[in-house]
């Protein structure tokens, strides 16, 4: 039988006291828990679970796609369509670096683009029900996914760091 | 916290004020105007333009390649500053974004204007076709078109992936209707979870990485369209910084022109300082001298060359025209000269000579194009096939109808979407409560 699962919401009104509580439940036995923000929230990302993204491999892979694309889209391109113009040979690898150099660019910037995409999870209308609309916009927050066991020492938690408010959503 | 930046930015969103839907209606006059202008030439044929040879190239080619120069400075602002971690940039990149995007869809209008048989258009499009027809990639007009549609590619991409932060803070805050479900659509449920962080961090900086060799490129490819030719006074290796450098510079008062305008009918000066105006005024100074450098070394080189050609065109450029040597001179002055005033700090921290000025800059680039184009095409080196061109009004007409779409575009852009990037202020406003 599965243990029953309880949802912690804690919302605080300055930085220093939401850093203090992720610096907390980073020490403790708490092991699966969202912090939220309206700013971009990398400084904190030596208290989180998980760090690092593969955004730049990705835009690194599609740049490396785009080059070796658009340059043998020239070269093959101008094989099949081989219309001399201006007296040169059809192909002459030199002006095809300039598509390629752009390919390199568009490529790279769409695999970037997915890739936060995708990875973020960006597919819904809707927030999900943990979401609480002032963390967009002036307050940052910590959802705490625990055991109900474990709901009161979350709370204290949360609460001893500075919180403003702390509830339990599910 | 951040309240009171939310508060100013989208109350911007409200009901327009008279003046701005005055603008709105002057600016959907010229569109009307211009289309009626764009249905002659398309019935009538490119004969009602002034279009001919040698002059083959004119109004629309300038148009086009002064509007791929406004789009310039938005990725500048965005990418290259965001690089430097400038923070003048966060209260503008939004808006410059916004133009890039709108300046680069009202220069895309120019090529297809150009076409005599524009319902033909496809022709252009790379596809298996029994005519051979097939970009020939050798010509910097493929280059061109290729760099275009990339940078508008990834412009597009680097402003949405801006702006999905703020439209989740107007999704929110916005009351129940067509307004929220537009938001919440493009928002795409955006909660500011440190997981979309970490990869929204990355990805903002991997696109400003790529965005900023695009810019150099671009316009530098653009230049190429003209440099790669035999024809005199285009014929040169400057053409590439000088139009990078140029692009930039009508750019920046292109921005600064349109926050100025904007500024209090949206209730922002607040947040658009003068100090922010400041700023892209000490930079025009630095871009402004790069384009002087670039004229007084196109004029030096015609002479040390040692090219009876080139020297007699640079003659001819400067002194020999009534109709386009005034240009050139003008062109200086607006280009070059003006911007130098922006050294003393009264001068350019006044907004009204500042908004004058950017102005005057933006005449004074257009003119460049024109002079480049149009006097270089009508003075080639067979001194009778020489001829002058005047644009007609059909082409005029077009001109304001570029103005009134682009401007309407802009408008309806800063009454739908946060003009400010919101996220980014809060940020910075961070680092400022911590002492960073």
């Amino acid at each position: 039988m599965m243990a029953e699962t309880a949802l912690i919401r804690a919302r605080f009104e300055d930085f220093g006291s939401f850093e203090h509580a992720l610096h907390a439940l980073s020490h403790s036995s708490f092991t699966d828990y969202e912090a939220y923000g309206p700013v971009n929230l990398a400084e904190i990302e030596y208290l989180m679970p998980r760090k690092g993204s593969a955004v730049r491999g990705c835009a690194t892979m599609g740049a490396v796609v785009g080059l070796v694309t658009l340059f043998l889209v020239s070269v093959l391109s101008s094989r099949i369509y081989d219309l001399v113009v201006g007296g040169k040979p059809p192909v002459t690898a030199l002006p095809f670096i300039i598509p390629a150099y752009e390919g390199t660019i568009l490529m790279g910037a769409i695999a970037a683009f997915v890739a936060v995409i995708a990875l973020s999870r960006l597919e819904g209308r809707n927030p999900p029900p943990a979401y609480d609309r002032r963390f967009g916009q002036d307050s940052f927050g910590i959802t705490v996914n625990c055991n109900a066991a474990e709901v009161d020492q979350a709370i204290e938690l949360l609460e001893r760091a500075g919180a403003a408010e702390v509830e339990k959503v599910e | 916290m951040f309240r009171g930046i939310d508060d100013a930015v989208l109350g911007s969103l409200g009901w327009p004020r008279p003046g701005y839907l005055l603008v709105l209606a002057v600016c959907a006059l010229l569109v009307i105007v211009g289309a009626i202008g764009y249905a002659f030439q398309y019935f009538l044929g490119m004969g009602v333009s002034g279009l001919s040879i040698p002059v083959g190239w004119g109004t629309y080619i300038t148009n086009f390649v002064f509007w791929v120069g406004i789009a310039h400075s938005g990725t500048l602002i965005s990418a290259i500053l965001y690089l430097f971690r400038t923070k003048w940039r966060n209260r503008i990149n939004r808006s410059a974004e916004a133009m890039t995007i709108f300046a680069i869809m009202t220069a895309g209008l120019f090529p297809i204007i150009h076409l005599g048989r524009p319902w033909v258009f496809f022709w252009l499009l790379p596809y298996p076709n029994y005519r051979h027809l097939w970009p020939n990639f050798k010509s910097p007009l493929a280059w061109d078109v290729i760099a275009i549609s990339t940078y508008f590619t990834v412009s597009l991409m680097f402003f949405y992936l801006g702006l999905i932060p703020d439209l989740a803070v107007a999704r929110d805050r916005t009351k129940p209707g067509w307004r929220q479900k537009l938001y919440s659509i493009l928002a795409l449920g955006w909660t500011g979870r440190y997981e979309q962080w970490r990869h929204y961090a990355r990805g903002y900086l991997a696109l400003a990485a790529l965005a900023t060799p695009l810019v150099i490129s671009v316009h530098s490819v653009v230049s190429w369209d003209f440099a790669m030719s035999l024809v005199r006074g285009w014929h040169t290796t400057i053409f590439a910084p000088y139009f990078v450098a140029g692009a930039i510079h009508s750019g920046l008062a292109m921005v600064i022109v349109l926050l100025i305008l904007l500024r209090r009918p949206l209730g922002l000066e607040r947040l658009l300082r003068v100090y922010e105006f400041e700023q892209m005024a000490l930079l025009m100074i630095f871009t402004g001298s790069v384009v002087g450098y670039s004229y007084a070394v196109e004029a030096f080189l015609s002479w040390y060359s040692g090219d009876v050609f080139e020297q007699q065109f640079a003659a001819f450029r400067a002194f020999g025209s009534w109709a386009y040597s005034p240009l050139y001179w003008a062109l200086i002055v607006f280009n070059v000269l003006l911007p130098m005033t922006f050294f003393v700090k009264s001068l350019r921290t006044d907004l009204r000579y500042l908004f004058v000025a950017a102005i005057l800059v933006n005449v004074g680039m257009w003119l460049e194009r024109f002079v480049i184009i149009v006097v270089s095409l009508g003075h080639d080196y067979l001194p009778s096939s020489w001829a002058a061109y005047a644009p007609r009004p059909v082409e005029l007409l077009i001109t304001g109808l570029s103005f009134g779409f682009f401007l309407i575009l802009f408008l309806s852009f800063v009454k739908l979407f946060p003009s400010i990037a919101m996220g980014e202020l809060k940020e910075q406003m961070l680092q400022q409560q911590e002492g960073k």
